[in-house]
């Protein structure tokens, strides 16, 4: 459907380099990286607001690149919701009816009517000012969804909220998403927003686009360093520190298809550790590691271990009051060989 | 041999404290003085007058003419202003062009060059080199009406442009982009969104710029001259009532500014401040 082909743009503060990238229609994607990867610029580049210094934008096989904005027919919703503040809720939900000359009435019904799906209808009459960010958000998707557009385009929408709003909104996104047959392309900085509502996610730092895929695929073979630090990925060993002598993942995996190369770093998720009290199989990777910190991080728990390099696993409630862990602890660690992933270090 | 005694804590909090109250009576000292000067100033002029004599002055047929001929040279300096510096402050604010510094520092040079030398680069431009093609066209603008309004025009229309450039600029250019996204083309986002919500602003600089006309003398004069009832404003007025010792009609001209000046602060303050005073 949208398809951003070899986007190569430079605005000072913020540049892309080469950036291609598809989104296929029905898709909800999410377009991932750190604050000042260049996220932003490429969703304004897709609307119009930017025009790349080179490459070209594809609209379901029509290049866009020369339309403005207002000839695109893209949805947008940008970070703070430029809700305009001198036009209360229904003129702001109205405004685009207005621009495309839709008659007062039939503008009036589809407004109530989107205003109704985002159960903000008895705010209609209200000043944009007085709104909470919740409702800033929602007023801000139903000015975009009265328009029809199939590809929405959203900016952060959910990084000023708070956790509930944030967890119900996720919600309706979702939903919207489903039940409009919209095609979403979603900027986030928060990877975790990913889980909740994205089928695929890329990953951009630095103005590249590292890693695209379904979700499944980058979580679990993340290509790079910088993807899987993003990721929040806590064991990835670079050759440098495979090489010290205490390190007992690179000695260990001499003479298997995981043997670490030159340029690669060894990545292991912490939820593909296993740690036990009794004498591991011996299939895989085991070793005896030191319990050097145990957190609480709700669900779950975080235990830090010092295996010569630090090693993070995490573990389930139950799997860590049956294991009773206090600092200082020898344990045993046992990994699966095919957890070992290798990544490219970069 | 003994040791000094260590101040008391009182002691310390007391020199403090008097240090904060001659740190505060300082700063209201400079104000009040300011305030003083200013309202003495006011006050003489008043008191200077009474009632009937302000008026016969005031009513009298010269300074009539002279608040006419201000009035309507203003209000149309202001306008001319006010239509340019719309667009042209709009490109200022939103295109980047090759030379903007040498066009910005351009616009400001009427703010900074001296009042009379603006006059008399105006009388070399409009007299020496375009005087005799202007005038076969039937426009002589040296010592006409029509030059007060250019005069005017030129000292005013750098702070139209500046003050509705900062009253644009002051738009979150996110909401022009966005109603672009919903449809706008570039004239309906700024006449939708970005003028409407600069408004005041406009609004502010255009009584900013009309009170700036409204005391114009130095360009004016050098570029106009200053004949009775034909080019006498009532800065010129004032001017020439004075140097020949007719001070009661000075005073009531004077005072006329000065109503129209407090009524130009008024609106202004209540606009909200915005564009630029000076």
């Amino acid at each position: 459907m949208l398809e951003l082909s070899n986007i190569s743009i430079d605005l000072g503060q913020f540049s892309l380099h080469d950036v291609s990238f598809t989104v296929e229609e029905g898709e909800y994607v999410c377009l991932a990286g750190p604050t000042g990867a260049g996220k932003t610029v490429l969703l304004e580049c897709a609307a119009g607001l930017h025009r790349p210094d080179r490459g070209r934008v594809l609209l379901n096989g029509r290049d866009i690149t020369d339309l403005p904005p207002e000839r695109r027919g893209i949805g947008y919703v940008p970070q703070d919701y430029a809700l305009f503040p001198h036009m209360n809720v229904l003129e702001n939900i109205t405004y685009g009816l207005v621009e495309r000359e839709t008659p007062s009435k039939a503008a009036r019904d589809k407004a109530e009517s989107a205003a109704g799906l985002l159960q903000i209808s008895h705010l209609l009459h209200r000043d944009v000012t007085t709104l909470s960010g919740g409702e800033r958000q929602r007023v801000a998707l139903a000015r975009t969804l009265v328009l029809d557009c199939k590809l929405l385009l959203l900016d952060e929408p959910l990084s000023a909220l708070d956790s509930a709003t944030t967890k119900e909104l996720s919600l309706y996104l979702a939903e919207i998403h489903r039940r409009l047959n919209l095609t979403v392309l979603h900027v986030t900085h928060d990877f975790t927003e990913a889980f909740s509502l994205a089928s695929h996610i890329a990953i951009c730092h630095a103005g590249r686009l590292l890693q695209t895929g379904t979700l499944r695929e980058v979580f679990t073979k993340p290509i790079c360093r910088t993807v899987a630090s993003f990721l929040g990925i806590s064991n990835i060993y670079p050759r440098r520190d495979q090489e010290a002598a205490s390190c007992p993942l690179a000695s260990r995996l001499e003479g298997t298809d995981q043997r670490p190369l030159d340029g690669y770093c060894i990545c292991i998720r912490p939820d593909q550790i296993s740690i036990g009290r009794s004498e591991p199989s011996p299939d895989g990777l085991a070793f005896e590691a030191v319990v050097r910190d145990v957190r609480w991080m709700g669900p779950t728990h975080e235990v830090t271990l010092d295996a010569g390099v630090p090693l993070v696993a995490t573990l389930s409630r139950q799997e860590h009051e049956a294991l009773g862990l206090q600092v200082g602890d020898p344990i045993q660690v046992s990994i699966d060989t095919s957890a070992i992933h290798m990544l490219e270090d970069r | 041999m003994s040791q000094p005694a260590a101040p008391m804590a009182t002691e310390i909090a007391d020199r403090h404290a008097a240090r904060e109250r001659l740190f505060r009576y300082s700063a209201i000292g400079a104000l009040a003085f300011e305030v003083v000067f200013v309202g003495a100033v006011v006050v003489a002029l008043i008191a200077y007058t009474d009632v009937r004599t302000f008026l016969k002055a005031a009513t009298a047929d010269e300074t009539l003419f002279s608040i006419k001929l201000t009035l309507a040279t203003v209000t149309i300096s202001t306008a001319v202003s006010m239509l340019l510096a719309v667009p042209a402050g709009y490109a200022l604010s939103n295109y980047r062009f090759p030379f903007s510094s040498v066009v910005d520092t351009l616009l400001d040079l009427p703010i900074v060059l001296p009042p009379v030398a603006a006059g008399f680069a105006l009388l070399i431009l409009f007299g020496y080199y375009l005087g005799d093609p202007m005038e076969e066209m039937g426009l002589f603008l040296p010592h006409s009406q029509v030059g007060i309004v250019v005069a005017q025009f030129f000292a005013t229309m750098t702070f139209a442009v500046r003050s509705v450039r900062a009253a644009l600029e002051s738009v979150n250019a996110r909401l022009p982009a966005v109603a672009r996204t919903l449809g706008s083309n570039q004239w309906r986002a700024f006449r939708r969104v970005t003028l409407p919500l600069a408004r005041n602003g406009i609004i502010a600089g255009g009584v900013l710029s009309w009170a700036r006309c409204l005391g114009l003398f130095g360009p004016v004069v050098m570029f106009c001259g200053a004949t009775r009832y034909r080019t006498e404003i009532l800065p010129t007025s004032i001017f020439l009532n004075n140097s020949i010792g007719r001070l009661e009609e000075a005073v009531a001209g004077t005072l006329i500014l000065l109503i129209l000046a407090v009524v130009t602060l008024v609106l202004f303050k209540r606009l909200g401040n915005q564009g630029f005073l000076f």
